[in-house]
């Protein structure tokens, strides 16, 4: 059995549904803004120590395409930093929470059936509580920082990571190509490395891309509770969550960083539904 | 009244459940309408308003009932309201007979001999007696909570008949008559019969849990109802012995855990006649822009300060903090102090604040020196770059502060200092400065005096004893200053005082403890139907914390 598609072929697939070329174009569009955010930004000097009362809470205008804040910074320019905090969070806790989720879901789905049943029941109790929460109550423990943040994000990430790669393990551990390398006398790790792990590479790729938009959903929602970057970094949920107290009459302060959320966030879902239509077309 | 509230809410909003029962599509969707307003609020919608129309609604955060436990502007504006006292601040910090007629002092300077009012009657019908005065001091200093370490200094008090009462100092106390603001009488009888099981031998629990929740004083307002996750009801007491204003409010609601844009919100729609606490300016501008809605100012000795800790690496360097002082953008900040042509602050002079005892137009209000501050940086231990970044700490909740904030960040940055911020929640903000190695190198936070003497502030601040506390972030452990604190609290004579703590306000000056911000004119919103002399009149304010708060002293025109 194999997953490997002719990359050509993949790209013909996946470009035939419009909805997941617009996710992919507005997810390039907004990484290569973020990479590049210190030489395109109008105000890059916004991003970091910087006030100027005299223009503070300034709304949208051909100078400042989206208002300033009631620092008196741009917001255009904040919006752009604020992407970069968010997708490093994003590429950063899924890195730790797909290999280290997928380990434990090799562990769990092709060691013996007592390391699975521990296991299995260590990544349900980790499941069983709300994401939030425990990303709070670590962060609590520990001054709140983007490091703090996105470790306390892996930490509730991974156990989804090990649940499917643990499930998809099992129900492939007597398929022939497996019980074959087995019988040639193939090593444990070799097998599961080899011969399993490419088999869980589809789902976990789908998911992988839907998660990016939803860590950037819980990464601004612990931001907006107060436990984001500390100031003067720029983040979108924090950002959002200042401007909440100013509605309606400062608008653009929420308004705008919750409309980058929901580009950044809409952009990965339509990439992963693009995905995942493509791997199912091919199984 | 605010019961009687409460059951129209609790039935209104239980109307859903019941209409499976039969009740009425009109109770129904009067629930719905009622749980529509909670949820686009968060605060339930008053169903019943005063009788007589002269109800107060003001915003707010939870105070203490017991008036021997609070120590804050929230449990001292309940104190106000319903304890009475010997006596009571007043406008310019004068101090007034208030229970007492009359009082005499000893030429020694350690006896007080208070003659007492025989008119005053507590809210449970019971004369106010001089035994309630003793059972008062004798509460608060054995319990050691709130204001008690004001009176430390009483060695004993007795009663000399129904209406004389003596106290005993140790040794002379100036500021003795200022505590005495504090110190709340209770009705002895009513506590006595309200005891639960507590510490305090025969006391027991001294009434704890009963002032908790219910009054047992005589001042102009009741206890009605105190329900710290929503709100706090006072209903007047007509049978008050002092004047009260011609329209004064029959009814005082402080609503709790509002936010700003909550505030504005209910406050536009006619449904807030006082915005109490601290509003961001935008969120102030805008009210003032709405009909019906005034500006006004509460003006207490409150000052915003930047503590520098003086325990701390590079704030332990007289030279560091001096560039420091120097180096801070004063004209940016007092840029932002006016709010919709109302001002929300004037800046300081030295450390202490307008009103308070010593204060004088002579000393120089602080400016930016750029380059006083590069050449004392040059010439501190931390020349160079030898010195690690300044932490700033500031309480997360005031979005303001985070201005002032961020403009210490970039003046600091032209100086060649490296700062970095770290607000936190109040609560964690309290327990990170109990010792000087947690304690932040900058600490932002408004202080203030807590009775009208200027030791209320300066103690608590600055001597080595009272260390560990959110007024003291500072750590300025320095003997000489000790002693000239000390020394302040047995002068007598009042020109000499303020001589004394004049020169004193120049020492601290010059160690650099803090930078000395502003003095704080809390502006709030006020419907126009209020009028609250103290708060439109600056030289009508009481400055103490929640003294101009006095809503005897308000007048609300019906709606």
């Amino acid at each position: 059995m194999t997953t490997r598609l002719a990359i050509p072929i993949a790209l013909r697939r996946y470009s035939r549904n419009p909805a997941s070329l617009i996710g992919a174009a507005t997810v390039l569009v907004v990484v290569v803004a973020a990479v590049l955010a210190p030489y395109i930004t109008p105000f890059p000097e916004h991003a970091g120590t910087f006030v100027d009362f005299a223009n503070m809470g300034q709304p949208p205008s051909s100078v400042h395409l989206l208002g300033t804040d009631l620092i008196g910074r741009d917001i255009f320019s904040r919006i752009l930093f604020g992407f970069r905090s968010s997708l490093l969070l994003a590429v950063i806790v899924l890195s730790i929470a797909v290999s280290f989720g997928t380990f434990v879901g090799l562990l769990a789905g092709y060691g013996s059936p007592a390391t699975r049943t521990v296991l299995m029941y260590v990544i349900d109790i980790f499941l069983s509580l709300p994401s939030l929460l425990l990303a709070m109550a670590i962060i609590g423990l520990f001054r709140p920082s983007q490091i703090v943040a996105m470790m306390a994000v892996s930490v509730v990430w991974w156990p989804w990571y090990a649940r499917l790669v643990g499930n998809l393990v099992w129900s492939i551990r007597r398929e022939g190509f497996v019980l074959s390398a087995e019988l040639v006398g193939a090593s444990k790790a070799r097998i599961a490395l080899l011969e399993i792990l490419p088999n869980c590479i589809p789902s976990l790729l789908t998911k992988a891309s839907i998660d990016m938009g939803l860590v950037v959903l819980l990464g601004a929602s612990l931001s907006f509770v107060g436990l984001g970057a500390p100031p003067p970094q720029p983040d979108l949920g924090t950002m959002v969550a200042e401007g909440a107290s100013y509605l309606p009459e400062y608008w653009w302060l929420s308004i705008s960083a919750g409309f980058a959320i929901f580009i950044l966030v809409i952009g990965f879902n339509l990439v992963g539904d693009g995905l995942q239509d493509l791997f199912d077309a091919e199984q | 009244m605010g019961n009687e509230a409460m059951t129209h809410q609790r039935n209104a909003l239980g109307s859903g459940n019941s209409l499976n029962a039969g009740s009425s599509r009109r109770q129904f969707l009067r629930g719905l309408g009622i749980a529509a307003s909670v949820a686009a609020t968060g605060i339930p919608f008053q169903v019943q308003a005063a009788e007589d129309g002269r109800l107060l609604r003001l915003t707010g955060t939870v105070g203490d009932p017991d008036p021997h436990r609070a120590t804050d502007i929230p449990g001292s504006i309940l104190m106000f309201n319903l304890y009475d006292f010997l006596v009571r601040p007043a406008q310019g910090g004068q101090i007034l007979p208030a229970l007492a007629e009359s009082w005499s002092t000893s030429e020694d300077g350690r006896a007080y001999t208070f003659t007492l009012r025989n008119d005053v009657v507590f809210h449970d019908g019971a004369k106010l007696t001089a035994a309630d005065v003793v059972f008062s001091l004798n509460r608060i200093k054995t319990m050691k909570r709130g204001f008690s370490a004001l009176f430390d200094f009483v060695e004993s008090v007795e009663s000399s008949g129904d209406y004389e009462v003596v106290f005993r100092l140790r040794e002379p106390y100036s500021p003795f008559l200022s505590s005495l603001t504090r110190l709340a009488i209770v009705n002895s009888a009513l506590i006595r019969a309200n005891l639960a099981d507590g510490q305090y031998g025969d006391m027991k629990d001294y009434g704890q849990a009963f002032l908790g929740q219910a009054d047992a004083g005589s001042g102009p307002y009741t206890l009605a109802q105190h329900n710290p996750q929503q709100e706090t009801v006072l209903t007047l007491y007509p049978s008050y012995h002092l004047k009260l204003a011609e329209d004064v409010p029959s009814e005082v609601r402080t609503l709790y855990s509002i936010d700003p844009a909550t505030v504005r919100t209910i406050a536009s729609r006619g449904e807030l006649e006082l915005t109490r606490v601290s509003l961001p300016p935008e969120i102030l501008a805008s009210l003032a822009r709405l009909d019906g809605v005034k500006l006004g100012q509460d003006r207490g000795t409150d000052m915003m300060q930047f503590k520098l800790n003086m325990m701390k690496a590079p704030t332990d360097d007289l030279e560091f903090r001096r560039a420091v002082s120097l180096g801070f953008n004063y004209e940016a900040l007092y840029s932002l102090l006016d709010i919709a042509g109302v001002s929300s602050g004037i800046p300081a002079r030295g450390p202490i604040p307008q009103g308070a005892m010593g204060y004088s137009q002579d000393v120089p209000i602080m400016k930016r020196d750029l380059e006083g501050a590069k050449a004392a940086l040059a010439r501190s231990k931390y020349a160079g770059d030898g010195a690690p970044p300044l932490t700033v700490l500031w309480a997360s909740e005031f979005a303001q502060v985070q201005k002032y904030a961020l403009l210490f960040q970039s003046s600091m940055a032209e100086v060649g200092i490296k700062v970095e911020l770290s607000p936190a929640p109040w609560a964690q903000y309290q327990k990170m400065i109990t010792t000087a190695e947690t304690t932040p190198n900058v600490c932002m936070l408004y202080v203030g005096l807590t009775t009208p003497d200027i030791d209320s502030l300066f103690w608590p601040t600055y001597h080595s004893s009272a260390a560990g506390t959110y007024n003291s972030m500072q750590w300025l452990q320095n003997p000489e200053i000790d002693e000239a604190l000390e020394r302040g609290r047995e002068i007598l004579d009042p020109t000499a005082r303020t001589k004394h703590y004049q020169e004193l306000a120049k020492k601290i000056s010059d160690l650099y403890p803090a930078i000395f911000a502003y003095d704080r004119i809390n502006v709030v919103a006020m419907n126009k139907r209020l009028k609250a002399p103290a708060l439109e009149d600056l030289n009508q304010s009481i400055p103490v914390w929640g003294g101009n708060y006095q809503f005897r002293m308000m007048d609300i025109s019906r709606a």
